[in-house]
């Protein structure tokens, strides 16, 4: 007897059948076989993760919008570009100004600074002359010209920044009336040689 | 009225799964034919339920790769229940708990028993892998013995008679009282 014969003599029983027939045919594999199986895919590039279907959809959703809307979005846009443009401007231009004050302001202090050491050298010059005995003959008598000079050019610029300065005015004065008494003593002053510095 | 839609085939999840790469058609695939595979795998297995998920990954993987070279001559699920029977005897084979089937029967004795019966499933289980995978086939899953040629490589009549011994091997194990030893057809 082969063993085909068997397998046709060896039919199960009902009782075996029935047995058979109530075994289960699915299990359930759990989701992290599913999740598994799915990463091992996408690393063999197997299959591609889809876009999450809700965000997507929302996104179609948002971007429909009926037709006529679209003149008045142009508008729109274009009226927000020449508002950014408008505003640009208009800091750029006061941002510039405060750049210039600023600018001016710090060329001031320099100019002050400057004006309060070159005073301070000029007075301490000046010191330094009249430590000198004789101050009416030679490089000392120049000196005192040139300083004098050198007080009436700096009276000047003072008035031309105050004219009502009493100080700076007065010194002018003081150089004009100088100056209408000098004639007498001219012959003397033709001879004098400045040496400017 | 809520007009139902059909869903999708098989073969157009595939075709989708195929060209496309779809995930989505994959999971519906997965969820309609995993169940069952899990369950084949596991019997032929004899329980080992980490190594039948093991298998079952790996079936996935084979078959969304040979899925351009399947020509649906057979249903889906009978060509990715094959593919996860090679996998399954692969993973036995490298363990040395499979034989090649021929007519001859395996050498196997019954394990010895108490008295007490044994339900179905466990005696399933103490089958020798080759037995187990006919009679799971063939009896529990209802392949015909062409089928299961094809499947595990074997003529349609060795799968009859590698049928034949795990019935008895089985009766045996249900019933000790009545037969002790295995006999060699």
């Amino acid at each position: 007897m082969s063993p085909h014969d068997h397998e046709m003599d060896d039919e199960l029983t009902p009782a075996e059948r029935e047995l058979f027939a109530a075994l289960p045919r699915e299990r359930d594999p759990g989701r992290l076989l599913e999740e598994r199986t799915v990463r091992a895919l996408r690393e063999r590039g197997l299959v591609h993760a889809p876009a999450p279907p809700a965000v997507a959809a929302d996104a179609r959703r948002r971007l429909r919008f009926p037709a006529a809307w679209v003149p008045g979005a142009i508008a729109a846009g274009i009226a927000l570009f020449l508002g950014g443009l408008a505003t640009g401007q208009y800091l750029g231009e006061n941002h510039t100004k405060e750049v210039l004050s600023e600018v001016r302001q710090r060329d001031a202090q320099t100019a002050a600074l400057v004006v309060q050491q070159t005073g301070t050298a000029y007075v301490q010059a000046l010191s330094r002359l009249s430590q000198v005995s004789d101050t009416t003959r030679g490089a000392n008598r120049q000196g005192r010209e040139v300083a004098q000079q050198m007080l009436r050019q700096a009276a000047d610029e003072v008035v031309r920044m105050n004219p009502n300065d009493p100080v700076a005015s007065g010194i002018l004065a003081a150089f004009d009336r100088g100056a209408q008494q000098r004639p007498a003593a001219g012959d003397t002053a033709s001879q004098q040689r400045v040496v400017w510095f | 009225m809520r007009t139902e839609t059909a869903p999708a085939t098989d073969r157009a999840l595939a075709e989708a799964l195929l060209l496309d790469g779809d995930e989505r058609a994959f999971r519906q695939l997965y969820a309609r034919h995993t169940p069952r595979l899990l369950q084949v795998v596991l019997r032929v297995l004899g329980g080992a339920e980490h190594d039948a998920e093991d298998v079952v990954q790996e079936t996935w993987i084979r078959a969304t790769e040979k899925l351009g070279g399947f020509r649906w001559e057979a249903a889906f699920a009978t060509w990715l229940t094959g593919i996860g029977l090679n996998v399954a005897r692969q993973l036995l084979r490298k363990r040395g708990r499979w034989v090649e089937l021929d007519d001859a029967p395996e050498p196997w004795r019954p394990p010895p028993n108490d008295g007490d019966r044994i339900d179905l499933e466990r005696a399933i289980a103490l089958l020798p892998a080759g037995y187990r995978a006919v009679l799971v086939l063939h009896d529990v899953e209802g392949y015909r013995h062409e089928e299961i040629g094809e499947m595990l490589g074997i003529a349609p009549g060795t799968s009859k008679s590698q049928l034949f011994n795990a019935r008895r091997s089985l009766r045996q194990v249900l019933e000790p009282a009545k037969g002790r030893t295995h006999e060699p057809a």
